[in-house]
């Protein structure tokens, strides 16, 4: 299957926070206030939604939406983007700590419902004591299979039951709810060494470790021969530009971490080539300054990417 | 003082007319005569599903003006944050009316997508806290917990969601939630807080709305005995040392005349089959609310007469959808008439529903609601 792009949609990366009310204060202008009303007309999803939609017109297929803790909660942004967007795939990071597994799997059977069928989970095992998450750190990959077994179980007719550590269920199941549904496909963090039994409720393993661009490359061949029926993703933060002396600029204004692919279109649309062959089935690229770098993104890496490969 | 009127939200499908006992809006029947079935144009796809349906129904909810509408949360239903966060853009002064158990979500995780779903909708958020109705129903969402252990942690959850939220860094150590230095990112923080709506009618339940609510919530009972509860509620939270609202969740048939009304209620009880019936004289969990409503003989009536309960008030609806019994009936006089009389019993706001929702929406809004205050008014005029 050819190469899939998706796109890491933050709320905090700091060109973004200026975007409508985000940083309201912080900058000589704000949008325009409702003359009747203390409150912005225009607020912080008027442009989350604009990025995304930017990235379905640019040919993306997907949106990944993070948890970040100083950002706006991940299934609220995807809530406002399943009617907002048409085709992309949205995929939720989901804090099995968060919620009762029955309630996870409810929400998901709405978004399925209301989306078509285009939500997955990406599965962030731990969030912590300040999210009110304490639980032990030995206990982190079973709480997760729970919740997986659970959402198998009760994406159907049932009865499902569980007696688990972290969740209960008694006759569970949604029935018509899910009828012809989706169960969301999962995606799991390679960064948390996820085990075989974790392993066999994913769909997606994400290559989401900071390694060098040359490192990566091996990597993904590595995780492509380990895991065969697994679909391999990599986040990959985006650095292109048209001309070297374009690039050369922006690196010195920007100073891009090691594991940022930086370089002209044809470079960085080469090097997405040459992970494609190594195995990588799904690139999640990231950039802020968001609305531009989507268009970069989509317009100039994936339209080579793909013309390359009709060519081919 | 000004009465807030909320409509509702049917979130697991609707029906074109209170007659028939059938989902026939909505994606859950087959396409047959009479269904809408959105979703689907000659047996496939059409890209759109009930979501859309619902965003109609709060449509019409804004433009007749209402000010909000409860979005319930059971089993079957679509889920209401989901829901909310999906029509944030597709209205405009819409309040969401969020039912939701404390036993479903995080306290920290409920006030992060709270405070999100603030921004997302301009402040339009409002809660509908539900401590849940025990039984097979409370295990099958996954929740162990006995009766009033639920009420001690959902005082604890909304003891936690407000600190994370207006107080953090925030630490708690209690029965069921530990966190420790929580708080929320600063543009989330300065968002405001959600009225709370609270149901319950146990003691350990209005202990818990003493502390926490701004309206207590009661489905319509007999008049004496509602107006009972909310001098009780009022008594008992002003003894708790705070004030509290009431509010009325009550379904209507509202027609030109009240002949029209109340053949639209003979038609229904028409359709009900003696299995309806057996189902609702099946009790089960542990809710006090329910069992408050048990002596009304709705299973045991065989003619709709039998189950008029005081002038414009039918206690068969739970025979015609799932819900509550008791109702309203009536001309829009008589309707508008049985809520001024609410309102002088101690109501502070109401969630009005009628089916079908999305045409009802404009007629209660356009006919009853106002109608509300005019017979006190007229009363004066004639004695002057």
């Amino acid at each position: 299957m050819a190469l899939r792009f998706y796109w890491h949609l933050s709320s905090t990366a700091a060109a973004d926070r200026r975007r409508a009310e985000w940083g309201d204060g912080d900058r000589p202008w704000v949008p325009a206030r409702d003359a009747g009303s203390r409150r912005l007309q225009i607020n912080h999803y008027d442009y989350l939604t604009q990025v995304a939609r930017a990235a379905e017109l640019t040919g993306f297929d997907g949106i990944v939406i993070p948890d970040e803790p100083e950002g706006e909660e991940p299934w609220i942004v995807t809530g406002n983007l399943l009617r907002e967007t048409r085709r992309v795939q949205l995929v939720t990071a989901v804090a099995p700590g968060s919620a009762s597994g029955v309630y996870h799997a409810k929400m998901a059977a709405s978004v399925q419902r209301f989306s078509g069928d285009r939500q997955g989970w990406l599965i962030d095992p731990r969030q912590g004591p300040e999210a009110g998450d304490a639980i032990d750190e030995a206990e982190v990959p079973a709480r997760a299979g729970e919740l997986l077994t659970l959402l198998d179980g009760v994406w159907g007719d049932g009865p499902f039951d569980q007696e688990g550590r972290h969740f209960v269920v008694e006759k569970g199941g949604f029935g018509d709810l899910v009828r012809g549904r989706r169960r969301p496909p999962v995606w799991l963090r390679a960064s948390q060494a996820p085990d075989a039994d974790l392993l066999a409720h994913a769909e997606v393993l994400l290559l989401d470790t900071r390694l060098s661009i040359e490192a990566l490359g091996d990597f993904v061949s590595g995780a492509r021969d380990a895991y065969p029926n697994l679909r391999i993703a990599a986040r990959i933060p985006l650095l292109a530009r048209a001309e070297a002396a374009d690039v050369a600029v922006e690196r010195g204004r920007t100073a891009p971490s090691a594991d940022t692919l930086v370089g002209t279109y044809d470079e960085v649309a080469a090097t997405l080539a040459d992970l494609e062959r190594a195995g990588l089935d799904i690139a999640v690229l990231s950039a802020t300054n968001q609305i531009h770098e989507v268009h970069v993104a989509g317009e100039q890496v994936i339209g080579r990417v793909r013309a390359a490969a009709i060519a081919a | 003082m000004s009465i807030d009127f909320y409509w509702r939200i049917p979130t697991h499908g609707c029906s074109s007319s209170i007659r028939e006992r059938s989902f026939n809006r909505g994606d859950w029947s087959p396409l047959a005569p009479g269904n809408q079935t959105p979703g689907l144009v000659d047996g496939g796809p059409d890209g759109t599903s009930y979501l859309d349906h619902m965003a109609e129904i709060a449509r019409a909810a804004e433009i007749s003006g209402f000010v909000g509408g409860l979005l319930p949360s059971f089993p079957m239903t679509d889920d209401p944050w989901v829901i909310s966060a999906a029509l944030a853009r597709a209205t405009k002064a819409f309040r969401f009316m969020i039912a939701f158990q404390p036993g479903f979500l995080s306290p920290v995780r409920a006030a992060r997508m709270s405070a999100s779903l603030q921004r997302a909708t301009n402040g339009r958020v409002v809660y509908n806290i539900i401590t849940g109705g025990g039984g097979p129903a409370q295990r099958w969402w996954g929740d162990p917990f006995d009766h009033d252990d639920r009420y001690g942690r959902t005082t604890e959850f909304l003891d936690v969601m407000k600190g994370v939220w207006k107080d953090g860094p925030y630490t708690h150590k209690g029965r069921f939630y530990e966190v420790d230095n929580g708080a929320l990112p600063p543009a989330l923080a300065q968002e405001d807080l959600p009225t709370i709506y609270f149901s319950g009618s146990s003691e350990a339940a209005l202990q818990s709305a003493a502390r926490h609510a701004d309206y207590y919530l009661s489905w319509l009972e007999p008049f004496g005995q509602l107006a009972q509860k909310f001098d009780q509620v009022k008594a008992r939270t002003a003894e708790l040392g705070r004030a509290i609202k009431c509010a009325i969740r009550v379904e209507v048939v509202a027609r030109p005349t009240e002949e029209e009304a109340w053949r639209e209620i003979e038609l229904g009880f028409a359709n009900v089959k003696a299995a309806s019936r057996n189902e609702f004289g099946e009790r089960r969990g542990d809710s006090v609310g329910v069992q408050r409503l048990a002596g009304l003989g709705v299973a045991d009536a065989r003619d709709w007469r039998d189950l008029i309960v005081s002038p414009n008030v039918w206690g068969g609806f739970s025979l015609l959808r799932p819900g509550p019994a008791l109702g309203i009936v009536g001309s829009y006089e008589n309707v508008a008439a049985r809520l001024d009389e609410l309102i002088g019993l101690g109501a502070d706001s109401f969630i009005l529903a009628a089916t079908p929702h999305l045409e009802e929406a404009y007629r209660v809004g356009e006919e009853v609601l106002p109608l509300l205050g005019h017979r006190a008014v007229q009363r004066l005029e004639a004695a002057e």
